[in-house]
């Protein structure tokens, strides 16, 4: 175990100065800033009745989880095997003295940080948007308590569900060495995503199964987040298996 | 340290390395020679685990890697190919890496720098490395756990002439001073001559040769060259009586020795032809690499 801690260690090293590195923060902060100037355009007030923060970030993690996670999932992702790819890196690391799977599980965990990172930012960058928009603007005023419970227990389930995709960008990442392959899978989930709503199955399309898991009906929200969170886990160990004996 | 035995490996229907044998003796520097393309990476990547053998066996230490594996990589250094850097990282943070990898304590990566030459790049970014740097880096990446046995693919490649009397002396050093057995490739054997005890030539993925430098100049053929006048009618008379050929305007003799230069000097002269000059050329290695190399040769 010590051993991947260790490797784990070296994916972060790896990371610095890294695009992806900065792309933990700049994609919640992108969504959060749309989404208030979006609310600070707003003309009219919300009424007080209504659960603004739940409101607020509602629509903030619509479009995370729709757009904005299999976009930053992909690249992240794409950048985290590119180091190998590209400087014969495979070379280096097979030639480590520890278990070949540990250098794949190693990715697959940095990965998994930084996307927990940037969902823990998204959270974050919500509460400072709502003050600044309660502040800012004329008349929309942010309830004082936060529904801290309702707010991690969403982001929670978005995160657990984005396993499968995450899982999907890690293989493809891995096998294909062109940045466009995993790059051009996201984007191609994504675009698919925006049609596969209509579809009777389409709750279990992977790129929708985030979304679906907080605003599933009929019990579909549970069954896309355990489809999203065991989906995942279940395929990066598959992947984490064939892939270290296939290069062994 | 490393014996390989009946070792094949094919890339699809194209096999790449043929039924291979040979041994590195402990403390030695052994220079893995042949052409580009002749199968020497291959042959070090199946050494390093990072390709499996189709048939026979790999022991490094008497023991295989696929039970050993941590064992033998924790006590093994290498540079495969050009050195694997993370190029937005600094020589530093390149070495820390492997450093975690390796536990090494915190002051090796310096030394290594140091031994290398290049600890005043340390805080760098390997992209702004020339080539001859990044080689010098994955050297001491290589070097950084004090292996027992370092593996090099190519190192010299990119090193300017001073770099490259630099690094024999530096491998010289390191065998010397800290009892590591070397195995180092090249296409060109003439740029390992100096430093290898032991070599191995390999051509069209099959050991040609595997043994001793004395072994390898011992089949080293001294070659007669004689500048006459007319060389193309004493060419037909001495042909009858020695291996010979034109070479620009000489006649070249293979297997020339001191009985057979008196008795063709005799032939010429007796047949009235003048005799310029009369040369017995040293064994070279590189007329031997070249001919244990040549694609005809089957077998040593």
């Amino acid at each position: 175990m010590s051993d991947l801690l260790i490797l784990i260690s070296c994916e972060l090293i790896k990371l610095r100065r890294n695009l992806a590195l900065w792309m933990v923060v700049i994609a919640p902060a992108f969504v959060i800033l749309l989404q208030t100037l979006i609310w600070l355009n707003l003309k009219e007030g919300l009424g007080f009745d209504a659960d603004l923060w739940l409101m607020y970030s509602s629509n903030i993690l619509s479009i995370w989880s729709l757009f904005m996670f299999p976009m930053f999932t992909a690249l992240v992702v794409a950048l985290i095997y590119q180091y190998e790819h590209t400087t014969g890196g495979w070379l280096r690391t097979g030639t480590y003295p520890v278990a070949g799977w540990m250098v794949l599980a190693a990715k697959q965990f940095s990965a998994l940080i930084l996307l927990t990172l940037s969902s823990a930012l998204l959270l974050v960058f919500t509460i400072a948007g709502g003050w600044i928009t309660g502040y800012f603007h004329p008349v929309i005023e942010m309830p004082e308590v936060i529904p801290w419970g309702e707010l991690l227990l969403r982001s929670g389930k978005i995160w657990a569900a984005s396993l499968l995709v995450l899982a999907i960008q890690n293989w493809v990442s891995l096998r294909w060495t062109s940045l466009s392959v995993p790059i051009g899978t996201g984007i191609g989930g994504t675009f698919v995503a925006l049609f596969a709503t209509s579809w009777k199955y389409g709750y279990l399309y992977p790129w929708l199964l985030p979304l679906n898991s907080i605003y599933g009906t009929d019990g579909k929200d549970q069954t896309a987040l355990l489809t999203g969170a065991a989906g995942g886990l279940i395929l990066m160990l598959i992947m984490t298996w064939r892939e270290s004996t296939r290069r062994s | 340290m490393i014996t390989l035995d009946h070792v094949s490996f094919s890339y699809g229907k194209t096999t790449v390395v043929r039924d291979a044998g040979f041994h590195v003796p402990d403390r030695s520097i052994f220079g893995f020679a042949g052409p580009n393309g002749a199968g020497k990476t291959t042959t070090l990547k199946l050494i390093l685990g990072l390709l499996k053998p189709d048939s026979g066996e790999i022991l490094i230490r008497n023991r295989n890697l696929a039970g050993h594996r941590k064992e033998i990589l924790s006590k093994t250094g290498a540079l495969i190919e050009t050195p694997s850097l993370y190029p937005h990282l600094t020589a530093g943070e390149n070495l820390e890496i492997a450093r975690r990898v390796y536990r090494v304590e915190k002051f090796r990566p310096d030394q290594v720098l140091s031994q290398t030459g290049i600890l005043a790049a340390k805080n760098k970014k390997v992209r702004e490395f020339s080539l001859g740097m990044k080689q010098r880096l994955g050297i001491a990446l290589a070097l950084l756990h004090s292996p027992e046995l370092l593996i090099l693919d190519e190192p010299i490649n990119g090193l300017d002439p001073g770099g490259i009397l630099e690094f024999r002396e530096f491998l010289k050093n390191l065998v010397n001073r800290e009892g590591i057995t070397v195995l180092i490739s090249s296409h060109i054997l003439s740029e390992l001559e100096l430093v290898i005890s032991h070599a191995g030539i390999i051509s069209d993925g099959e050991i040609r040769f595997h043994g001793t430098m004395e072994e390898l100049r011992g089949k080293s053929l001294s070659r007669l060259f004689f500048d006459v006048s007319d060389p193309e009618k004493a060419l037909s008379l001495i042909s009858p009586v020695a291996d010979c050929r034109l070479d620009g305007g000489r006649i070249e003799i293979r297997e020339g020795n001191r009985d057979l230069t008196a008795r063709l000097i005799h032939l010429l002269s007796a047949a009235g032809y003048d005799i310029y000059q009369a040369v017995q050329e040293q064994p070279n290695l590189e007329s031997v690499f070249h001919e244990l190399t040549r694609k005809e040769v089957r077998h040593v």
